[in-house]
């Protein structure tokens, strides 16, 4: 045990200065061994990348977690992304999906979807919904209402409804499949229990290919912010 | 007392940007290895530094040194990516992650993995004598009489070197936490 200066006798210099309490330094540091103190050498290329990053134009960059595992989707969502900024300011909120038809549902935020000509695909260009996250308390869920979506049919592909965790920054940190959207008969999809809505707080339509990969394909038609009711 | 290149990183000068990344790039990413693993530990920094320019005129070097805001953006970058991942292995049952999450899952540790961090980088700032001093009186546990001795000081500068370094720590400390 190192010898604590509050606990010196006679320490002539250990009081009567301007130091004041050091404990909370000397805690720390007795919880420390020479190791704490070593650095480990940045990759080489770490520079360069974060060079390259800040030279992208304004539109926030994506950084998805399951970026590793996914290629598509880190492209093609730096267009998204930009697109989240403007519907973010998208004010068109919707009185209509507010009500409250499912007896214990109560509705706690509101999202209007919107299409983004540069951002998102093109199937979306006619298509618009509004969005109500509800909870009866216990089980939170998503419905969609006043919706016009394109048919999927002909490139075998289905509508995909999500939710995203936007970071600080607007950029999607975090994304949850809820399901496949049927547009002739649109059903509420319930959130798997460990995703905080208060997270995962922008709701998105994409174009799914039926190819086999759950991944998001990144062609999104709608997007919008949920915003308390 | 405020450094003029972290007065130019806040007014956006580039070449602060640079000087910011050689000064503190490896304590940050020593920060990320040490709470993320090395996997991801070059994302993360990348961010950090990335987040911190875009943000830089939040920072006030009034207030406190770059390092110490530097290390607070990288705490938050850190729970993030912690509490990311553990969404993620809750659903994959990835063993690894699984216990890496655990061994470092709560806020608290993230908070004293940068309290360590922070009073390394303060350590490395001091005066020579003074650092010396405080690393043997406490990772090698030298009393402070065997740290005169084996200093060849007398035991009064040792004592006082180790205060006035004790609180050159605290006040880098106290920095980060405004």
């Amino acid at each position: 045990m190192s010898e604590r200066l509050n606990a010196v006798p006679n320490g002539d210099d250990s009081s009567g200065d301007d130091f004041g309490d050091l404990t909370s330094v000397e805690a720390i540091l007795a919880d420390m061994t020479a190791a704490d103190t070593k650095l480990e050498t940045p990759p080489a290329d770490l520079w360069q990348a974060i060079e390259a990053d800040l030279a992208e134009p304004v539109a926030p960059v994506v950084s998805l977690a399951e970026r590793r595992s996914s290629t598509t989707l880190a492209t093609t969502l730096v267009a998204m992304a930009a697109a989240l900024v403007l519907l973010a300011g998208g004010a068109w909120l919707l009185s209509n999906v507010g009500d409250d038809d499912e007896a214990n549902d109560t509705v706690v935020a509101l999202a209007s979807l919107e299409w983004d000509e540069d951002a998102f695909d093109p199937l979306g260009a006619d298509a618009s919904a509004g969005a109500s996250l509800r909870s009866d308390g216990d089980q939170f869920t998503v419905s969609l209402a006043d919706a016009v979506l394109p048919a999927t049919a002909d490139e075998d592909a289905d509508l995909e409804l999500w939710l995203i965790a936007p970071d600080a920054n607007g950029e999607v940190a975090d994304l949850v499949s809820l399901g496949v959207v049927d547009p002739a008969d649109l059903d509420s999809f319930e959130v798997p229990a460990a995703y905080d809505t208060d997270e995962f707080s922008v709701v998105d339509i994409s174009v799914e290919p039926r190819d086999g990969n759950p991944e998001h394909s990144g062609r999104s038609i709608l997007r919008g912010a949920l915003e308390t009711a | 007392m405020i450094d003029p290149a972290e007065a130019g990183f806040a007014a956006g000068d580039d070449a602060a940007l640079r000087a910011a990344y050689d000064a503190h790039g490896p304590s940050i990413y020593t920060f990320c290895v040490r709470a993320l693993g090395e996997d991801r530990a070059k994302d993360v920094t990348q961010e950090v530094f990335v987040n911190a320019w875009r943000s830089r005129d939040r920072f006030d070097p009034a207030k406190g040194s770059l390092g110490a805001w530097l290390m607070g953006i990288a705490k938050f970058r850190i729970l993030d990516n912690l509490r990311a991942e553990k969404r993620h292995s809750s659903r994959r049952a990835d063993a690894e992650v699984a216990e890496r999450t655990a061994a470092m899952s709560t806020g608290d540790d993230v908070e004293a993995l940068s309290d360590r961090m922070l009073v390394a980088d303060a350590l490395r700032a001091l005066p020579e004598r003074s650092r010396t001093v405080i690393e043997l009186a406490y990772f090698g546990d030298l009393t402070h009489a065997q740290v005169a001795d084996h200093t060849s000081l007398p035991l009064g500068t040792v004592k006082s070197d180790i205060r006035r370094g004790l609180a050159l720590i605290r006040s880098h400390l106290e920095s980060a936490n405004v």
